[in-house]
């Protein structure tokens, strides 16, 4: 409710997970998912859902973040790559990204 | 490909298909997964399907499988070791590559295995629509190595 006081219309923003580009070559229509979901492992599931086996690409078999991806929240990294334990505000934006290295 | 002599490889930027001309010269027919490294490729001979291990580095190991000799590829779900597997205390077995791959006989028309780093043997019943780890091999005490060299003893196991 503090965030609906302090920004109008704020109950309609939901939040949204966005994905690197280079997920593009595995999935050709990847786009944003928006989701009603408060917390990063639903809205990964939910996006799974919607564009089936992505979690796998993102999390391996023990639903650990994949060593070479990495998760903002807004402009906030992630810090438990375990446990994604992370909870969401209607206005975040979570970006999947990979890491670059090599010259 | 049963009247065309073929073959197919993995290698570190796709997977290439030759195919030999009449006058027995071989020739590049095919490349697919371009730029991506495929650790595995065969030819189950039983029914025709390609398959293909992918490792992208960032995003894991994938597997993929053709029935019309690569003009298109399906994902199939990639062997998931189980929780509580251990490479070593405190650190979870996780797939790194599959470097192997057997049919399991005529008379087991649906039967696959599979042969990955860690060194892990897996199963599938159903055409590798779904894989199993063989718990029995990855809890036998010649088992507790780890790295490389065990990938290498599943593909002399199983072949």
């Amino acid at each position: 409710m503090y965030y609906f006081d302090k920004i109008p219309y704020l109950h309609l923003l939901m939040p949204v997970l966005k994905f690197t580009r280079n997920l593009e070559r595995f999935y050709p229509g990847l786009e944003p998912v928006e989701s009603s979901k408060t917390s990063l492992q639903e809205l990964i599931n939910e996006a799974n859902d919607k564009f089936p086996g992505i979690k796998d690409y993102i999390l391996d078999e023990h639903s650990r973040l994949r060593k070479h991806v990495q998760i903002f929240i807004g402009n906030r990294m992630i810090h438990d790559r375990n446990r994604l334990p992370d909870n969401l505000n209607p206005d975040d934006e979570v970006y999947i990204m990979q890491a670059l290295s090599g010259g | 490909m049963k009247n065309k002599k073929r073959m197919i490889l993995g290698t570190r930027k796709g997977l290439v298909v030759f195919e030999q001309d009449r006058n027995g010269n071989w020739a590049v027919s095919g490349l697919h997964f371009i730029g991506e490294t495929v650790s595995m490729a065969y030819v189950d001979v039983r029914n025709d399907t390609w398959w293909a291990a992918q490792e992208h580095g960032h995003w894991g190991c994938k597997l993929h499988r053709s029935v019309d000799e690569g003009a298109t590829w399906e994902e199939v779900e990639a062997p998931k070791y189980p929780e509580g597997s251990e490479v070593k205390d405190g650190e979870p077995a996780s797939l790194k590559y599959i470097w192997a791959f057997a049919h399991g006989g005529n008379d087991h028309p649906d039967k696959l295995f599979i042969g990955t780093e860690p060194g892990g043997l897996f199963v599938s019943n159903n055409n590798g629509d779904t894989f199993e780890h063989i718990e029995g091999l990855w809890n036998h005490p010649a088992e507790k190595i780890s790295g490389s060299e065990v990938a290498g003893i599943m593909q002399e196991f199983i072949q």
